[in-house]
């Protein structure tokens, strides 16, 4: 019964793990069971009654057809070497960072421009502060598009050759395997010092709205420590990402790939939308010291919203 | 042994006829091929499937868990009335090819 059950697992292990798929697995395992108890009962041996039942098995290209999957050959495949593959998670771990750095430099704006009226007055300057704070926020997007921009182009040409389909030779796949496997600690423990970090900038914003000679000062001492777990969580982020999509292992396999991305383009349209309403508001209103709500709340909803979206998926399968 | 290539048209034709006679579930029908045929035809398990797969889809078979004698929990098909009636196109169909084929390769007394 074993064989039978790894007989079907190798030949299906190529296939996608979609639902009918999988159904098909399980009722021709069904129906090769039966086969085998009733060659056993008629008293072939263990190794009759397997050979019968999987030379009644037929040909898997006519169940493919059926269910419509079309599987390219693996030598159709364009392969990737190890040079590549260094080569990508190189600039992998660079975007991490850059992205990391972006990411921090957004929040230190408005972290900046919260306490802008605070960090000036000591300085001696009392007027023109919404002038700064604009300028500062301007400044640090600014910096952070180009990091964003020239990451991303830089990453761009060495990604080419993992875009399409493709297969690591030998060599590249063994030296990936390793490499995600020795990065596994430091991308756990990368991930939990960044949620730390992020869970203790609660402590900023709870304390700044019930300490109010130092809301401001607090809150933008919570943005920082948001960007500094960001930062962390990025970094660290990225080159397992990198190491998936070698090894076409979590969002990169298959069944990932053909998820459709929902929540990817609900961020495209909210966090821009934030962006462009929290600017608008600050200018209007001159409130640099209290739009900076806008972040958390948007970042909270927006995190409750794809979770829910995916258990919600997960659960209708 | 009969080829596969010379029987595929009909494997929809032959389990939805053994269907007619109440529903069955993949082992069965398998075994009932064999049976019927006496072992001239046993159907491949790729085959099979493959033919529930598109009786389901075109709305011909209608599959249904459920437990036998043994207890044991299988999935059973059943033939819809759409499947009838489709059977009886098959059945027209099959009489016609029958007929066309028998008035080529055999022997025809001379007139």
């Amino acid at each position: 019964m074993n064989t039978i059950r790894t007989f079907l697992e190798n030949l299906f292990s190529t296939l996608p793990k979609r639902e009918d798929v999988l159904k098909a697995k399980e009722e021709l395992f069904e129906i090769m069971v039966e086969k085998y108890e009733e060659h056993k009962s008629a008293g072939k041996t263990e190794n009759e009654a397997i050979g019968l039942v999987i030379s009644d098995f037929g040909n898997i290209d006519e169940l493919l057809d059926e269910l419509g999957i079309e599987l390219k050959e693996d030598d159709e495949l364009s392969v990737v070497n190890k040079d590549q593959c260094d080569e990508m998670m190189e600039a992998k771990r660079i975007y991490g960072r850059f992205i990391g750095l972006g990411v921090f430099l957004i929040l230190l704006g408005v972290a900046v421009s919260a306490s802008m009226k605070e960090i000036l007055s000591p300085m001696g300057v009392s007027e023109h502060s919404e002038l700064f704070q604009a300028l500062f926020f301007f400044v640090m997007v600014f910096i952070a598009v180009g990091l964003f921009v020239f990451s991303g182009l830089s990453l761009a040409n060495v990604n080419k050759p993992f875009a399409d389909d493709f297969r690591l030779d030998q060599h590249a796949r063994d030296a990936m395997e390793q490499g995600a496997a020795k990065y596994q600690r430091t991308y756990q423990i990368g991930i939990f010092i960044g949620v730390m970090t992020i869970v203790s900038s609660i402590f900023f914003f709870v304390a700044s709205a019930y300490i109010d000679q130092a809301e401001s000062i607090l809150a933008s001492i919570g943005f920082i420590v948001v960007g500094l777990g960001v930062y962390r969580l990025v970094s660290n982020g990225v080159p397992m990402g990198g190491y998936n999509q070698a090894l076409k292992r979590g969002d990169y396999s298959k069944e990932s790939k053909e998820r459709d991305r929902v929540t990817d383009i609900v961020a495209g349209v909210v966090f821009p939308l934030t962006v462009i309403v929290y600017l608008l508001t600050s200018f209007l209103t001159g409130r640099w010291d209290i739009t900076w709500i806008m972040w958390p709340v948007v970042g909270i909803g927006f995190g409750i919203f794809a979770a829910t979206y995916e258990e919600i998926k997960k659960n209708k399968k | 042994m009969i080829s596969s290539d010379v029987i595929r048209g009909y494997n929809d034709t032959i389990i939805l006829s053994i269907l007619v006679s109440g529903p069955s579930y993949g082992y069965e029908i398998s075994k009932t091929i064999k049976e019927r045929s006496d072992g001239k035809y046993v159907i491949k398990e790729t085959t099979l499937y493959s033919a529930f797969n598109r009786l389901e889809k075109n709305g011909y078979v209608r599959p249904f868990h459920a437990e036998d004698e043994s207890l044991k929990r299988r999935t059973y098909f059943s033939i819809t009335p759409d499947g009838i009636s489709y059977l009886q196109e098959k059945k027209q169909e099959w009489e016609t090819t029958q007929e066309v084929i028998n008035s080529f390769i055999i022997n025809r007394r001379m007139k």
